[in-house]
């Protein structure tokens, strides 16, 4: 009728404006409701499923990776024929050019640290009972002193303007005797400038209060108890130097066997020598007479080797019952028992001492220096990415030194849980998808019939093949991304919701890694779906639309 | 003329024909009403003519004469593109049930066809409001401009009707195929939408006289069929052909008519 200029319309235009008018009417919706929620329905739980595994593992890995306990390796050398700190600057020279040789550019770190080990750490000077803890030292220039903050429940990690004291763990508290009470009230100090204080005892024997400057809530690696900054361990042992009157300082007699620089005696001297068999355990010990050794177990003395120039003396220590109550010993009674050492010492041939057995009138004047130890007897090794952590312990195996694997155990065990989760996640979605993409097809089979009279009529009007595909493609499309948003949303929702009650952070979200090659798994997702939207409907129109006008038509009636 | 028939036999069920040996050339530029009894052949006829049923003529041949060409029905069996672009440049088509598109107001109904050969929404519109204000000139009556504001659902069967028909000629076609239109329809509104498609068949919307626009009108009213028509095709089952006469010898086949259309009556009398 009206011919006069015709305007050329948009074909996009016209499609999305008949796919919308198609869909979203009043009588269009229950339908159009029910393809879009199975769609999203597949659509969220698939990217729920897929997102979960991957999830898991980088929010995992991601905080073994921040955990600076959990992100490096210990290794130590107990091959050595040197027991101790034989971790020198040499060894940790080799053995950062062998892990740098092997892991490149993952390299991080390699720091030395000393285990403290038979030190005392004793509460507020009135100890409830004696205990022997372990710890050990930390450098400025580990990534651990960095981190130790996160680690703290209570007080602050060390820095300059924080440089002494202890990090302690709630566990060593209780070891201690420390109430519960007692406890919370240390770490309520540790927020403050007046930490409360535990006692130390040097290498001397002496009591010297260390501050509590923050408290761990977690055990630490290796069985440590407490960490001290380095330079507070070398302040402790060259610190304050006197004889108690528990402790009588001699140097060994002429002709005594003398033990090799750096070696032991022995924690006690009662460990050295086994009453089973005889043999002697402690080194030193072995050379010594057993009536000797007899003779210092009896009397559960704690004995330390100490060297004075080319001297070499015993500081020997009677270990009180109670350390709250040292038992105070004249020096007539000290001088019996190194008398009646002197004359076992000589019953077995060998010179006795002369000078020994008189307590100094200025103790520390009349003491020797402590031999401070050299070199570290561990090493912590730090890389970028966890996964360099097998092939950095495969490093210390073959320069046969001994290393902590848990780091290693923990990331296979993320490994395997995800690998787990996985497979029982990927086969719920393939079922689930297959259930969805059935009734998905099925719905537009259902809707393409529906319209039957719909597109005979289309036909009648001479519509061709191509735009009748065209408006089924935007149809499909148009259902596709309502359906997709849907359910992207409801995924988001749900992964928000569990990413909340697991705890996770937004700056852990953030920071994990592998976005893209996820993203790229669920955009394939996506395309699938939307390819399966698009086959589905056309391959529907197309069956009807194979028939002549009056067929589809008479297919409606 | 518009359509030439020859030989044609047309079965869906082999060995029992529809049509059979139907030859006829059939005029342009009138209304021809397609008479017969149900099941004779007069929808089938219908859709071969205007290509909605696309199986083609099982035997014999039709060609189309229009619009200074002459187009092969037998050449276009296998070419959907062909048909598709005949149906829409050439046919309109009322069909009994309407069969408007559910989802869109009368108005977008009567300009879907515009829309669907590329012309813009808006001009597609504007084209139909063109007609619509052309019918209610005409017609005198609103009841077109209502039916076009509304969806289907709210339209009543003659309202759905009126659509239907401005659809149908919106486009300009040569020939519009009305296939039993009236069935469901009041005496009023038959009135009304038969006036309609004769007045666009005149050239009375658009002030084109003569343009040659033929009507097929298949009815079971022979009265209907009388007032309206120019010329009748009378389809007998079973009987080979169509009687096929123009309206100045309605009266002489009159008795044959009613024979055909309403043998019960005879009986009866």
């Amino acid at each position: 009728m009206t011919e006069s200029s015709p305007r050329p319309g948009s074909r996009l235009g016209f499609l999305r404006w008949y796919a919308r008018a198609d869909l979203y009417e009043e009588t269009a919706l229950p339908t159009t409701r029910a393809i879009t929620l199975s769609v999203a329905l597949a659509t969220a739980g698939a990217v729920v499923a897929l997102a979960i595994p991957w999830l898991v593992g980088e929010i995992r890995r991601g905080r073994q990776a921040a955990d600076p306990l959990k992100s490096c390796l210990w290794v130590t050398d107990r091959s050595s024929r040197i027991a101790g700190r034989s971790m020198t600057p040499e060894k940790l020279e080799t053995i950062f050019k062998a892990v740098r040789a092997r892991v490149g550019d993952q390299f991080r770190e390699i720091t030395g640290f000393a285990e403290i080990e038979k030190d005392m750490v004793t509460a507020g000077g009135n100890a409830r009972e004696y205990k022997t803890l372990i710890g050990r030292t930390i450098t400025a220039t580990d990534p651990l002193n960095q981190s130790l903050g996160k680690l703290l429940v209570a007080g602050r990690a060390f820095d300059p303007a924080n440089p002494g004291g202890l990090l302690v763990t709630r566990q060593m508290l209780k070891n201690l005797g420390y109430s519960p009470e007692d406890i919370a009230r240390i770490e309520q100090a540790a927020n403050t400038d007046k930490p409360e204080s535990v006692q130390w005892s040097s290498p001397s024997g002496q009591a010297i209060p260390l501050a509590v400057r923050g408290v761990f809530a977690d055990p630490l690696p290796l069985g440590h108890e407490f960490i001290i900054p380095e330079a507070e361990d070398i302040r402790l042992r060259s610190g304050a130097r006197f004889i108690t009157d528990d402790v009588i300082l001699f140097p060994l007699a002429k002709g005594w066997p003398v033990p090799p620089p750096g070696d032991s005696i022995g924690k006690y001297v009662d460990e050295g020598y086994d009453k089973e068999t005889g043999d002697r355990k402690a080194p030193y010990h072995s050379r010594l007479p057993k009536s000797v050794v007899d003779h210092l177990g009896k009397l559960s003395w704690r004995i330390k080797l100490i060297k004075q120039g080319d001297t070499f003396a015993w500081n020997v220590i009677r270990l009180p019952d109670d350390v709250g109550k040292p038992v105070k010993l004249s020096d007539a009674e000290w001088r019996d028992r190194v008398d009646q050492l002197n004359r076992l010492m000589a019953e077995a041939g060998l010179g006795s001492a002369t000078d020994f057995g008189v307590s100094p009138s200025d103790p520390v004047a009349a003491a020797p220096p402590v031999v401070l130890p050299e070199g570290h007897n561990w090493a912590t090794v730090y890389v970028h990415d966890l996964f360099a952590l097998r092939p950095v312990a495969d490093v210390f195996r073959e320069l046969r030194l001994e290393c902590d694997e848990s780091a290693i155990r923990q990331l296979e065990q993320i490994e395997k849980d995800v690998r787990v989760l996985r497979v029982i996640l990927y086969v719920l979605v393939a079922l689930f998808a297959l259930s969805v993409a059935a009734s998905v097809y099925h719905l537009g089979r259902l809707r393409a019939r529906q319209k039957a009279a719909e597109i005979g009529m289309l036909r009648a009007m001479g519509i061709s093949d191509r735009r009748l595909r065209a408006i089924a493609a935007t149809e499909a499309g148009l259902l596709w991304a309502d359906g997709t948003l849907k359910g992207l949303l409801m995924a988001i929702l749900v992964l928000g919701g569990l990413l909340i009650v697991a705890g996770v952070s937004a700056t852990e979200l953030l920071a994990t890694t592998g976005w893209g090659s996820h993203l790229l798994l669920q955009g394939g997702f996506l395309l699938a779906t939307f390819v399966f939207c698009q086959v589905g409907t056309i391959r529907s129109v197309n069956q009807i639309g194979k028939l002549s006008p009056i067929e589809a038509l008479n297919l409606s009636a | 003329m518009i359509f030439s028939v020859r030989e044609v036999t047309h079965w869906y069920k082999e060995g029992e024909p529809v049509l059979r040996g139907l030859s006829r050339e059939l005029p342009s530029g009138a209304t021809v009403a397609i008479l017969g009894p149900s099941g004779c052949g007069k929808s089938t006829l219908l859709n071969l003519l205007g290509l909605l049923s696309e199986q083609g003529v099982s035997e014999g041949s039709i060609t189309f004469h229009g619009g200074g060409r002459t187009v092969h029905y037998d050449g276009l069996t296998e070419d959907r593109a062909a048909r598709n672009a005949l149906r829409a440049a050439e046919f309109g088509y009322v069909l009994q049930s309407c069969y408007l598109l559910p989802h869109f107001t009368g108005l977008e109904n009567i300009a879907m066809p515009l829309m669907i050969r590329g012309r813009s929404r808006a001009d597609a519109l504007e084209a139909a409001e063109h007609l619509l204000t052309a019918v209610e000139k005409i017609t005198g009556s609103k009841t077109f401009r209502d039916a076009a504001a509304k969806k289907p659902r709210q339209m009543s069967g003659g309202e759905k009707q009126r659509v239907a028909v401005l659809r149908s000629i919106v486009g300009g076609p040569r020939v519009v195929f009305a296939d039993e239109p009236s069935s469901n329809l009041d005496a009023g509104n038959t009135v009304a939408f038969l006036n309609l498609l004769t007045q666009w068949r005149q050239g009375e919307l658009d002030g084109r006289i003569n343009a040659g626009r033929t009507l097929f009108l298949v009815c079971h009213h022979r009265e209907t069929a009388k007032t309206y028509g120019d010329w009748f095709g009378l389809i007998e089952p079973g009987v080979p052909g169509m009687l096929f006469f123009p309206k100045s010898d309605w009266d002489q086949h009159e008795d044959r008519l009613e024979r055909v259309l309403n043998p019960l009556a005879l009986k009866v009398s």
